[in-house]
């Protein structure tokens, strides 16, 4: 199968991941370097201060019909110019129209079933059409000892191996990594150029520091904490333009910069310049937030449909326990916090990790604090069942206690790790409706499943019966999207390899084995299922009013569930309160909520992907619950046509579903059975005459009880339904109110009606 | 609804293919007259030369696009071999092919209104053709303030 | 559905002023969790069913009757007519808005199995302290990381005088603490050595100062009360803490509030709880066929809240 750019333009033949090497060197060499006056930072991820990244060889097509009308579109609308416009539509987009992952997947498999399924969009949803990205380097090592060490780790090996293709793979690395040397020394003479034209004293002395520091890094070890986020900037930009930045994540900041907080200080003699350094920190991370923030992702407005309101979620980790199993909660760690809470932003998506027992009591209250003032930030994770499920599943116990939340919630190990950790969002809806119609999907209208039997017919006489065609039609839809990932996995080594995201882990460098090849020390895929609460309660509809109660048949309850309900409102209101629903915690419908859990772990876990890693699953839905549910009929659960399925992990807002059973249903699941992390959305309204520390008090004690009980992670969105009404309504006053969907955080104002609509509804709990 | 469709003037079938292929042949027309047409499927970079043809479900309407070294014909029926086919759902969605704004084909794709066969960038290029040949709908637009600047990555 | 057998076993009516008879079982509507209104941190609820007093406000009326009662909430019935086919007696009628003809109805609660929207209702079914310490015991972690605990309400817990002791000192053991809301009408020596080593909390109502205004809207006299009350203070340790239901026009006169006021000045305490009037208890009343002696619509306006808050000024009156 050919790329169609094989060859250079001499006409050599030129392997995929040299020339993704030469690209990366050819764009960090020739890009402007940009420093601004008032920021900290040198560098940008763009050509302008604030820019989008477009990635043809991944998504970027999709804005094709869009570029007239892209700047003046509701939601995340882009300022373009002429120029930009006509270089895209004449130039860019045409060259690279075959030359995408997801064409070039289609024609190497000749036009599949599994990709014509994916892009009904209703059934799953692959990533890898967008990035592979969603890991964690290994910082620590580049920040400690810089890229010189890499570059010349490479030529050594380059020398001393043989094999066309293991020298090829050290030479990428080396060039690309030298394209950010490249960058930085150009930043470097744009800091001289800016001195002199500066005045002394004030400003040229700012950019004398930039000179300085990046005479050292990133090529060099970093030796302050602020050359160390230096060089950490620059190297995010080199990774960003290297790749689609989609949950590439920027790992556990807190432990990794401590150690650089503390030599600084050491420095310090008088109690004055300690508290000044202190705030000068706090003042850099904030900066450091900010620069984060200066590029968006590309979005089409399809995208904005399904993933309304997503950045690019890059997540910072915080606290927790260090590889030894003591207690990371450090000073740098505060210092995030104090970041996180004055400036509440939607990216870095922030998580902090809480290890009952190790970490402190005074530690899990300022997380629930931060949370409170933001409204929505950071969530929090439950590092002992985290770990547990890590081990459970052949993670090494000192590699599973260095986990980093990566995009949303999913733990990556950093630096060992490539775990594509979003490779698809899996609609388990649509395999329940599949085996209530015999394998046809309602609103695609067509066979899509198996059959395995039709309800009119009498196919099942038992609930078992039933489970099983759900199981069958699960697995078949399983296996569709594990081999349309594989297929784009395929396309991703041969159209994105990784050299530069490659150096900066353990394994590809000693295997000459690029990360997109298999070459980390780690190498499952994460998938994301969505809305479990809608089959639990589904299923237990079923099997409590057809089978157990006989209060209706099968027929008449498939017949409602085709007509909306619409003329059997008395079936509708039966279902709604008489049966137990997920996150009542009664044994029955949690026996049923984790049999659905073990069922669809097994299916994916069992199969291996093309980088011969597992598939681990996981509980959470960014926005595709909404995207998913609004092209979806109606459920046995009493859900109707069209609405949104429930968020991530969280039951659904009815009777019987109090705050403390829903908090005891999710706890009780097993942690070994989830190990793609979930997303237990808890909207909590306080009580207007309770105190700050009440109330903080009080969501503490949710949240450490949680804990105790086994919970893997939680995040509250506090804050009260009438100031979510009045935000749809005058949307200016609340531009930075934040609020997380599942696993992300988003500005609620920026988000699809629908979705707004889902957040002002979702189970509000009094505080 | 779907019968009171069927009996209607504008979905009729043989109408709506007549309509289409007229509306086609001045896109066609278009690209002959239009300079700065034209340059969008030949310019110094990139001709497209390439088959597409649009379809219902039911196959009751069927026509095809041939674009080659700048020119587009239209023809009636299915072509032997096409680099892209969309098909629609069914007449109704048809009908509203000449107010269709560029969005809303993707968005089709969301609801099943719309499904195709090929390569997806031709769709959103074609989508974009459309865009230029027959102008966005305004209602659309509102003022924001939040706005990024958009530029290529690579 | 076990109705038939606890048909069977309903307790006898406590007469007012006396104490019903003890048992291993209560008669009780429900348990609430994650109340945070009734003592300090997350408490779960326990509304005990049965109370000597008639109070003619009273804001939880299915806990007057120590009996299962048939409750109906109008806004949730769907008019299928179903309960009309499972009703041997003929007690319900679609087109009487009270759906129920009380007289004939036997409360043999067929009709709510097959109900399929939960407007009616069974208030009160039996407990064992074996049921409802586990039910609570589901939530200790929460007590434990909140302060919170047990909270007995109702209705009158100490009707069911027995019963709570066992229960409330299986909670001391288990490290939950217990608080008790009571209308303060109990034996003393009884209260003393069967329920207070186990409890942590005591929510005492004062109505009223004056006897005759406490017969006319309780049905009783408050001489017992207010003397269990006085004896409280010398016995125990943990807090008491007297709390004053304002209901408009009956307990929040000036005179009424003036004199609770000086009461408990007089036996020197500093913090009273005041429970705002809440209108709602009105339609549960009315769903369970209750007479209605007292009728406001209204919560309390400014001007009755800057009256009351006048008096008790010299008070810490907490959230009011």
């Amino acid at each position: 199968m050919k790329t169609g750019f094989e060859h250079d333009r001499e006409g050599t033949r030129r392997p995929p991941i040299l020339r993704q090497a030469q690209a990366l060197n050819y764009i960090l060499t020739n890009k402007k370097p940009l420093i601004r006056t008032n920021s900290m930072l040198a560098g940008t991820t763009t050509s302008r201060d604030v820019g989008v990244m477009i990635y043809p060889e991944g998504h970027g097509i999709t804005l094709w019909p869009e570029l007239k009308t892209i700047a003046t579109r509701k939601i995340q609308p882009y300022d373009i110019d002429e120029h930009t416009r006509e270089l895209l539509d004449k130039k860019v987009f045409p060259f690279w129209s075959d030359r995408n992952v997801r064409e070039y997947a289609r024609a190497a498999n000749n036009s599949p079933r599994y990709q014509e399924l994916d892009e009904k969009f209703v059934l799953y949803f692959m990533w890898k059409t967008v990035a592979l990205s969603h890991t964690v380097p290994d910082f620590p090592r580049i920040l400690k000892h810089g890229l010189l060490p890499v570059i010349e780790d490479a030529e050594r090996r380059k020398n001393t191996v043989d094999d066309e293709r293991q020298k090829t793979f050290y030479s990428a690395t080396e060039i690309a990594l030298r394209g950010i040397l490249h960058y930085a020394d150009h930043l470097r003479e744009e800091a001289l150029r800016l001195m002199a034209k500066a005045q002394k004293n004030g400003p040229a002395e700012h950019y004398k520091r930039f000179a300085d520091m990046l005479e050292r890094v990133p090529a060099s070890g970093a030796r302050t904490l602020y050359e160390a986020v230096q060089s950490l900037w620059i190297l995010w930009i080199a990774l960003h333009n290297e790749s689609t930045n989609a949950g590439l994540s920027l790992g556990h900041l807190d432990l990794w910069l401590q150690p650089y907080f503390e030599s600084d200080m050491q420095g310090l003699k008088t109690d004055r310049e300690r508290e000044d350094y202190v705030k000068q920190t706090i003042e850099l991370i904030g900066n450091f937030f900010f620069k984060c923030q200066d590029h968006v992702p590309l979005v089409a407005d399809i995208g904005n449909k399904l993933f309304g309101g997503s950045s690019s979620d890059q997540a910072i980790t915080l606290g927790g326990v260090d590889k030894n199993g003591s207690s990371a909660v450090n000073d740098m760690t505060y210092i995030f916090l104090k970041v996180t809470e004055m400036l509440t932003i939607r990216d870095p998506n922030m998580n902090a990790r809480y290890y009952p027992g190790i970490n402190s009591d005074d530690y899990l209250r300022r997380l629930v604090e931060v949370n409170m003032v933001t409204s929505a930030t950071p969530s929090i994770h439950n590092d002992k069942a985290m770990i547990q499920s890590l081990k459970s599943i052949q993670f090494k116990e000192e590699d599973a206690r260095q986990w980093c939340a990566t995009g949303c919630v999913e733990p990556t190990i950093p630096g060992k790790h490539f775990g594509h950790t979003n490779s698809m969002m899996f609609n388990m809806v649509a395999a329940l409706e599949m085996s209530l119609n015999n394998g046809v999907h309602p609103l695609a209208e067509e066979q899509i499943g198996i059959k395995t039997g039709s309800i009119e017919e009498d196919a099942f006489p038992t609930f078992e019966d039933f489970f099983h065609a759900f199981e069958r039609q699960l697995r078949f839809l399983a296996y569709q999207t594990i081999d349309c990932n594989n297929s784009f996995g395929f396309a991703h080594q041969v159209i994105r390899p990784t050299p530069t995201l490659s150096s900066m882990f353990e394994g590809p460098m000693e295997k000459a084995k690029d990360l997109t090849e298999g070459g980390a020390v780690y190498n499952t895929s994460g998938v994301a299922c969505i809305g479990l609460t809608d089959i639990v309660d589904s299923l237990m509809t079923i099997k409590k009013l057809v089978y157990d109660e006989k209060k209706t048949d099968f027929k008449t309850l498939h017949k409602a569930v085709d007509n909306n309900f619409e003329d059997y409102i008395k079936l509708h209101t039966l279902i709604q309160n008489k049966v137990a629903k997920f996150g009542s915690d009664t044994p029955e419908v949690n026996r049923l909520a984790q049999r659905v859990v073990d069922t669809v772990f097994d299916i994916f876990y069992n199969r291996t992907n093309y980088r011969g890693g597992h598939y681990l699953v996981g509980f959470w839905s960014m926005s595709n619950h909404v995207a998913f549910g609004t092209l979806s009929g109606a459920l046995p659960s009493g859900r109707l046509r069209y609405k949104p399925f429930t968020p991530g992990l969280t039951p659904e807002n009815v009777k019987g579903v109090d705050l403390l059973s829903s908090i005891r249903t999710i706890a009780g699941l097993k942690p070994e059975k989830m190990p793609n992390n979930i997303a237990f959305n808890v909207k909590v309204a306080p009580d207007s005459r309770d105190t700050h520390e009440e109330t903080v008090d009080q969501i503490t004690a949710y949240a450490k009880s949680y804990f105790e009980l086994g919970g893997m992670q939680m995040q509250f969105n506090i804050v009260t339904t009438e100031t979510l009404k009045d935000a749809m309504e005058n949307p200016d006053n609340y531009r930075n109110l934040l609020v997380r969907v599942s696993g992300y955080n988003a500005y609620f104002v920026e988000l699809d009606k629908d979705l707004q609509l889902e957040i002002v509804n979702r189970q509000q709990m009094r505080v | 609804m779907k019968n009171d469709a069927k009996n209607s003037f504008f979905t009729n079938p043989l109408v709506l293919q007549n309509i289409m292929y007229v509306l086609l042949r001045v896109m066609s027309l278009k690209f002959t007259f239009s300079k700065k047409f034209r340059e969008m499927i030949k310019n110094d970079y990139n001709t497209f030369n390439k088959t597409i043809a649009i379809q219902t479900r039911d196959k009751a309407v069927k026509l095809y696009m041939v674009f080659h070294d700048g020119k587009m014909k239209v023809r009636h029926g299915i072509p032997e071999k096409a680099d892209l086919t969309i098909i629609y759902k069914s007449p109704e969605i048809i009908k509203e092919f000449a107010t269709l704004s560029p969005e809303d084909m993707l968005n089709y794709l969301l609801t099943n209104k719309l499904t195709f066969r090929g390569n997806l960038s031709y769709l959103s290029r074609f989508a974009y053709l459309l865009n230029n040949f027959i102008p966005p709908k305004t209602d659309k637009k509102t003022e924001t303030n939040t706005s990024a600047k958009a530029v290529p990555g690579k | 559905m076990t109705t038939t057998k606890i048909r069977q076993k309903l307790p006898k009516e406590p007469q007012q002023g006396t104490h019903a008879m003890p048992g291993a079982q209560a008669m009780i509507v429900d348990l609430k969790r994650n109340s945070l209104d009734d003592g300090p941190g997350i408490r779960t609820l326990v509304f005990f069913k049965g109370c000597p007093l008639r109070c003619v406000w009273c804001h939880n009326p299915e806990t007057k009757h120590a009996y299962p009662e048939l409750a109906f909430d109008a806004k949730l019935c769907i008019s299928c007519g179903d309960c009309v086919q499972a009703c041997k007696p003929g007690a319900i009628d679609l087109d009487d808005p009270k759906r129920i003809n009380r007289q004939t109805c036997t409360r043999c609660m067929e009709c709510i199995d097959v109900c399929p929207s939960g407007a009616l209702k069974r208030a009160g079914r039996l407990y064992t302290t074996d049921e409802v310490f586990a039910e609570i015991m589901k939530d200790e972690p929460f007590y434990r990381y909140s302060s919170g605990g047990v909270t007995f309400s109702g209705g009158e817990p100490t009707v069911y005088m027995h019963f709570l002791s066992e229960l409330s000192a299986r909670l001391k053991a288990a490290g939950v603490p217990a608080a008790i809301e009571t209308c303060g009408l109990y034996n003393h020596g009884l209260f003393e050595k069967l329920l207070l080593p186990y409890l942590d909390m005591i929510l005492f109502d004062i109505k009223f100062i004056d006897p005759f205004m406490h017969k006319k809207y309780t049905g009783s006299t408050n001489t017992v009360i207010l003397r269990n009350f006085v004896k409280l203070q010398e016995k125990t340790d943990i807090p008491v803490i007297p709390r004053v239901p304002l209901i408009p026009g009956i307990t929040t006169t000036e005179e009424n509030l003036v004199s609770i006021a000086n009461f408990l000045d007089r036996n020197g305490i500093k913090k009273v709880e005041l429970l705002s009037y809440n209108p709602l208890w009105t339609e549960k009343s009315a769903g369970l066929g209750h007479e209605l002696d007292y009728d406001r619509k209204k919560f309390m306006d400014k001007g009755e809240i800057v009256m009351i808050k006048q008096i008790f000024k010299d008070f810490d009156t907490g959230k009011f």
